[in-house]
Order: C-alpha cells, then structure tokens, then sequence
C-alpha cells in the first residue's frame, strides 16, 4: 500500500499543526505541503503530485468551494475532501457538485479522518451519516430557467388551475399567499402572450404543459 | 351727526318725513280747497239770501207807493187816507220835512227815524196831492219780518240794514240792548257798497269778528240803505274745521302705521345687516361661523352669498391648514382665485414642509439603514470570528486531546465536552449571523431555521422556498432582512401565538419578491401578550421592509395571523 501524499489548506496554522501531527503518525500518509489560503493550495499543486487535499470552506480570499474547482482542472488526479466547520446541508451539497470527494467537520474524530483520507484515496466518496443526511436535505432540482418558460412552480400553479382550483384553494394548498398566486398567474400570462385566464388554460393545453 | 344713527333710526326717519311730507301736503291742499270752495258755496248762498230779502222789501215798499199813488191820480183824498189806514201808516205834519224832500208829481220815499231823530226804523212816504204834502210814517215790521227770516243763514247768521252814515237801523242780534243808530257799522262791506259797488267777500264785522259778507244797497228811491247778509266764518268752515281735525287724526294714525311699516320694514334690513356683521365678527376673530343668515334675492342676499362663499373659502383653507397639520402633506387645496393668497402661501407652507418630513424621513431611514446596516455587519465578523476564529481552535484542543497522556475515559469525556462546546458556538454563531445566509441566501437560511425549530417545537411548518438557486437577484441585504423578518414572525408564531401549522413561502418573482407567513394561533389583536408582537417587533419588520421600498400586509383576525412582505427587486 502506497503512502498517501495529503496537502492541507486551512488559515490557521494551529489546527494545520493538530492535523498534520496526526498524520505524521501514522506511516499511510505524508504530508508533502500546507496552505494558508486558495491562491497558496493551487500554487501548491502545480509543484506537487498530491493525492488528497484537505480544503477549509472559509479561508481568506476565494472560498475552498470555489478553489477545488480550479484545483481540479489543475491537479486532475488530486482528490479533495472539505474540512470545514460549516454544519449546514447548503455547503455539502454546493462542495459536492464543485466536485468535493469527502465532507468532513473539523471536529471530526482523528479514527474517523483517517478513514475518510484512505477511502477517498481508494476512487471513493466519504460522507458519515450526518453529512449524508445533510445532503439529502438539500439536494434540490436545479433549475434551468429560459426566458419565456415557465418555472417548475408555475407549471404546478397552472395544472392546479386547469383543474378549476380557485386562487384561495392553491395558495392553500401551496402554503403561499395569494397573492404569490395571482403574481405567479400574471406572470405565467405575460410569458405565454396571454390575456386571461380562460386563454392561459387553453394556450397550455395547445402546448402541451398540462 | 347724521353718521351717529343706526340704519333702522335713518330709515325710519326717512320714511316718516317722506310719509309726514306727502300727508302735510295732501292734507293742506285740501284743507285750503275745500275751505276755499266752502266759503265760496255758502257766499253764494248768502248773496242769494240777501238778494231774496232784497226783492221783498222793495216789492213791499214799491206795493205801498203804488196804492197811495192809485188814490193820487183818481183824486180821492178820502180813498187815500183810508188806503194809509190799511197800510197801517200815520199822517205826519209835512211842515217837518225840508223842501228837498217835497217833490211834485211823485211819492217819495225817505228815511224817518234819522229825519225825526228817532230810535226806531220808520220810513216816510211823501205824497203830493192836489198842491199839498202828506206825509205817511211807518214802521216797517215787513223789513224787521224780512230780516227775522233765517231760512239760510245757520246758527250766527244776520241781516241788518246799514244807513248811508254808515249807523245801523236795525236791532243788532248780538247787541240787542243797544240802540241801533249808536252802532256804527264801518265795515269793508259797507264801504264798497257807498263806493258804488255791491257783491260779497269774508270781511271783519261790526264787532270785529270774521264774517261772510253779501251786501247791496236797497233800490229804493229815497232809501240810501244798505242790506248786509252775514254769517259767521267760524260757523261757515265749522265743516271744514271737523274734516281738518278728522284729517289730523287720520294723519296721525297714519304717521304711527308708517313709524312700525318703517321700524319694521327697517328692520328686515337691517337684521340681515346686523346677521352679516356677526358673521363678519366672527370671521375677524378667526372662528367659522357656523349658522349663515338664509340667503335672499336681494342686495343683502348677494352680499351674505358673498360672506358665505368667503366662509366656504376659509373653511376649505382651514379644512387644508388641518390636514397640513396633521401631517397630511398630499392634502390638495383648489386655490379659490388666482390672486388666493392665503391658499397660495399655505401651499407653500405644505411644499415645504413635505420637503422637510421628507428630508427628514430620508435622513431617518438613512441612519436606521446605516444602524441596521452596522448591526448586521457587527453580528457578521462577530459570528465570523466565533466560528472561523473560535471553532478551528476549538478543533485543534480536541486533535491535541489525542497526545495527552491521560486516561482513555478522560479523553473521551473531554472529547464530549469540546464536541459540544463546538456546538453550542455554531448556535450561537448562527444565531448571530448564519453562514449560509451570506453563502446561499434567505431560502436556504430560512430552511435551516424551520428544520432547526422544528426539532424542538410542537407545531408542523412548513416552508416552500421558491428562490432562484442560480441567478438570483436577491443581494445580501435583502437576504438579511428577509432572513430577520422570517426569524421574527416565525418566533412570534411559536412564542406568542401558539401556532400548530404555520406556512411559510418565499417566492423569487422577476420584480420583486414575496415573504409570506400564515399561522392558525391566536391573532394579536385578541391576544394582549402579543403586543410585542404589534410593538416592537413589528415596528423592525416594517422598517426593514421600509428600508427597501417594501411594503407589509397583516391580516389579523383573532383565528391566525398573515403577514406578508413585498420587497422589489
């Protein structure tokens, strides 16, 4: 088994200095560098063959989500894991899709680290279950919005209203105002060139969103 | 002087001497007419009266003169003195009478009591016969009958015979004692008959009272005596005397029913003066009269429409004034001429005062921003330094907490308690100022605020985040102030309402951008615990929606509460 080549990133140097004496422990992993910041992580690389980078989400500068991203085209072979102190589903699921490999909190179990190092290193993803469960949470379709189209809302808003709903009865139905629906109604009217209601429902049939 | 009197007292006067004029002249006139025509009338009547009396006397003498004359051409002495006898006339001695008196071939007649110097009124006939003289003496009780005769001459009426010496003949009615030839009787009438003129005019008599006078002299040859008919004035114009005093009493009625016609005439006008002038009082004080005298078709109606326009002006000024004062600075104002002064300058006042509140309100929302701007950047480096400064410390305790030599039931202990002290800093970091709020916005910091409350709480919520996830337009501080009004309606929701559902939605639109929260607990109307609620913290919803042109609705209505938050994009 080959020795793990890991990189940290983090601004502060006394929990650098914590993570890297675990590691120097134990003989799978050498650590070949540390960066204060982004700028310093991608210079890093560029001299570098590293195996695994342990990137903080807020450091000085660009954010560590934001890095792994240029990181990656840099150092494709390089895998990265986020070692934040960010709880929060939103920065999971924005590491993950930025192409984070592991999500780890820093106050992470020093077994648990390790773990998730190794089996990163191995081509797979580590989230512990918090982190998973995290994600999941947040994982949303993300939206892809043309001009003139109508939203994901907006088509629930209009099959609810070819149903005969009345306003009321959706903005129930929806937990929002009524307002929101008539504005969602003169929106969706504007966008299919509409005047009324009664054209809106049949111009949607014509196009086949409802 | 004049100036001094009230209208009423002018009027009045007006129309009394206008009143009094027109009735003096009137009734002058008339008096003196009618007077005049009276004395005319009874002259007239007195002159026929005198002629009457006239006629029987000279047809009486001339009778006589003809029957002794009948005797003197038939030669009968003895038929004569006979005729004499009848004619109760007594023979005289003609040796008595002067030659002049003698005349042949004619009966002369003359005046016996002057030529006899007696008291009496006797005339004498003078008869030639056959170269002699007799003379027959009468006394003439058919002229005293003549005179006695009153037919027409009223109460004070007399006729008396007046000699040519201008001495009375016969007995006066007034003197009846006296004798009659001690009564001289000088008057104008008397005159003018000598003169050789008869006729009839007002005169002074005898005794020197006022009389209408006819007078003639009797056309008896011999006879130079004058017959006077007279009456007098006072009894004449007694008539017109009684209409002249019935005209004083009809004047003067008339006069008092002109004085109330004029008081009260004066006083319709005068009241409505005296009305307009109140009003006029009023308004200089600065009140608004209230009761407006009705207004009529005339001067005075034209004048109060006037003063009614000018209160109706002054009320719509005030009316403007008001609002101006009560702050109400879109209050319009329809200038009640081009030359309004008044509105003119309290536009000005409005302009410049909705300048000042607006100024003012702009420098007020300016520091509330720069206040809540600086709190908010104050809870960021705050959270930022709890978290990133704080927490990796905190970590780096807990990885040196491995090379302790100390027990392995201590490290874990130990590892417990930083573990949560690492928790309860991301609480209270979050509390602060969520990471996420500033990384992915309000949608996402609100979701983690409903899934963190609900953990704990009793109640369902539900939250429907339609924010853009890519392209969002929504900027940091109305990221934050979304975050801060959903933070304070929600905990008023849980807190104070004791909600079981509450919906939440927060909807990107192209323009703008809705906040929406509904609960079915107890409105804050019906409920006074939650006067924190409509106190202070509803003041910071609407001030940070007021920050950014946002505008709040809340329905409230004892079952749930709805508030919801427009902010444009």
């Amino acid at each position: 088994m080959s020795i793990i080549k890991v990189v940290i990133a983090d601004d502060h140097q006394l929990f650098r200095n914590g993570i890297v004496s675990i590691l120097q422990k134990d003989d799978s992993f050498d650590v070949v560098g540390e960066a204060a910041d982004g700028n310093e992580l991608l210079a890093l690389l560029e001299q570098k063959n590293v195996d695994v980078a342990l990137v903080d989400i807020s450091m000085p500068g660009a954010s560590g989500q934001e890095v792994i991203v240029q990181a990656k085209q840099l150092s494709p072979t390089t895998r990265f894991i986020m070692l934040t102190m960010h709880d929060e589903g939103q920065y999971v699921v924005k590491s993950v899709r930025n192409g984070a490999h592991g999500y780890l909190l820093k106050n992470v179990d020093e077994n648990e680290l390790k773990v998730a190092i190794k089996d990163v290193f191995a081509g797979k993803k580590y989230f512990n279950r918090h982190i998973t469960e995290l994600m999941i949470n947040n994982m949303g379709v993300v939206e892809s919005e043309p001009e003139n189209e109508l939203t994901p809302r907006e088509l629930e808003v209009l099959k609810m209203v070819s149903e005969g709903k009345i306003t009321k009865e959706i903005a129930s139905q929806l937990s929002v105002s009524t307002r929101t629906i008539e504005t969602h109604r003169v929106n969706m009217m504007k966008k299919l060139g509409v005047q009324n209601s009664a054209e809106l429902i049949k111009k949607a049939a014509k196009m086949n969103l409802i | 002087m004049f100036k001094r009197f009230k209208i009423v007292h002018r009027l009045t006067f007006a129309f009394l001497s206008l009143g009094a004029l027109v009735l003096i002249v009137v009734s002058t006139v008339f008096y003196f007419q009618f007077k005049e025509a009276l004395i005319e009338r009874t002259l007239e009547q007195l002159s026929s009266v005198n002629m009457l009396k006239k006629k029987v006397m000279e047809e009486a003498v001339e009778a006589k003169k003809n029957k002794l004359s009948y005797f003197v051409q038939r030669n009968d002495l003895s038929g004569l003195k006979t005729a004499a006898r009848d004619l109760n006339l007594k023979q005289i001695e003609s040796s008595l009478l002067p030659d002049s008196l003698l005349q042949e071939g004619k009966i002369v007649v003359f005046d016996a009591g002057t030529l006899l110097h007696s008291d009496s009124l006797l005339i004498a006939y003078c008869v030639p016969f056959a170269a002699q003289f007799f003379v027959f003496v009468e006394h003439p009780f058919f002229i005293e009958k003549a005179l006695r005769e009153r037919t027409g001459m009223g109460a004070t009426g007399e006729s008396y015979i007046v000699g040519q010496d201008t001495l009375m003949r016969t007995k006066s009615r007034f003197f009846p004692e006296k004798k009659p030839r001690t009564i001289q009787v000088k008057t104008l009438g008397v005159k003018e008959v000598l003169a050789g003129r008869e006729g009839r005019s007002v005169i002074r008599d005898y005794r020197d009272v006022r009389v209408l006078s006819a007078y003639r002299m009797l056309n008896i040859e011999g006879l130079k005596w004058i017959l006077l008919s007279e009456i007098d004035e006072e009894e004449a114009i007694y008539s017109v005397v009684v209409m002249r005093n019935r005209l004083i009493v009809i004047s003067t009625v008339f006069l008092l029913l002109i004085i109330m016609l004029s008081v009260f005439i004066s006083n319709r006008i005068a009241i409505p003066i005296k009305e307009l002038e109140h009003v006029v009082l009023e308004l200089a004080k600065g009140s608004l009269p209230k009761n407006l005298p009705s207004p009529s078709d005339d001067e005075i109606g034209e004048m109060a429409a006037a003063i009614e326009k000018l209160v109706l002006g002054l009320e719509k000024s005030i009316v403007f004034a008001d609002k101006i004062g009560q702050g109400d600075f879109e209050a319009q104002h329809h200038l009640l001429s081009n030359e309004d002064a008044l509105g003119k300058a309290m536009e000005a006042m409005r302009n410049r005062l909705k300048e000042l509140v607006h100024k003012n309100e702009e420098l007020s929302l300016q520091s509330k921003s720069a206040l809540i701007q600086g709190q908010e950047e104050e809870r960021t480096r705050l959270s930022q330094d709890i978290h990133d400064g704080v927490g990796p410390l905190l970590t780096s305790l807990k990885l040196q907490l491995s090379d302790l030599k100390i027990e392995e039931d201590e490290k874990i202990r130990l590892k417990a308690l930083i573990d949560d002290t690492i928790s309860e800093m991301r609480r209270v970091s979050s509390n602060l100022m969520p990471a996420v709020l500033l990384d992915f916005g309000a949608g996402a910091a609100i979701k983690n605020m409903v899934e963190a409350i609900s953990k704990s709480a009793k109640c369902s919520i539900v939250f429907l985040d339609d924010t853009k996830k890519s392209g969002s337009k929504l900027y940091k501080e109305i990221n934050v102030a979304l975050y801060r009004i959903a933070q304070e309606t929600l905990n008023n929701a849980i807190k104070h309402a004791s909600a079981k559902v509450i919906k939440i939605s927060l909807t990107e639109f192209e323009d703008k951008v809705s906040f929406y929260i509904s609960d079915d607990g107890k409105g804050f109307k019906a409920e006074q615990s939650r006067s924190d609620f409509s106190g202070k913290g509803l003041k910071n919803i609407k001030e940070r929606a007021a920050l950014l042109n946002g505008e709040i609705f809340i329905t409230s209505e004892g079952q749930g509460t709805i508030v919801e938050v427009e902010i444009p994009l």
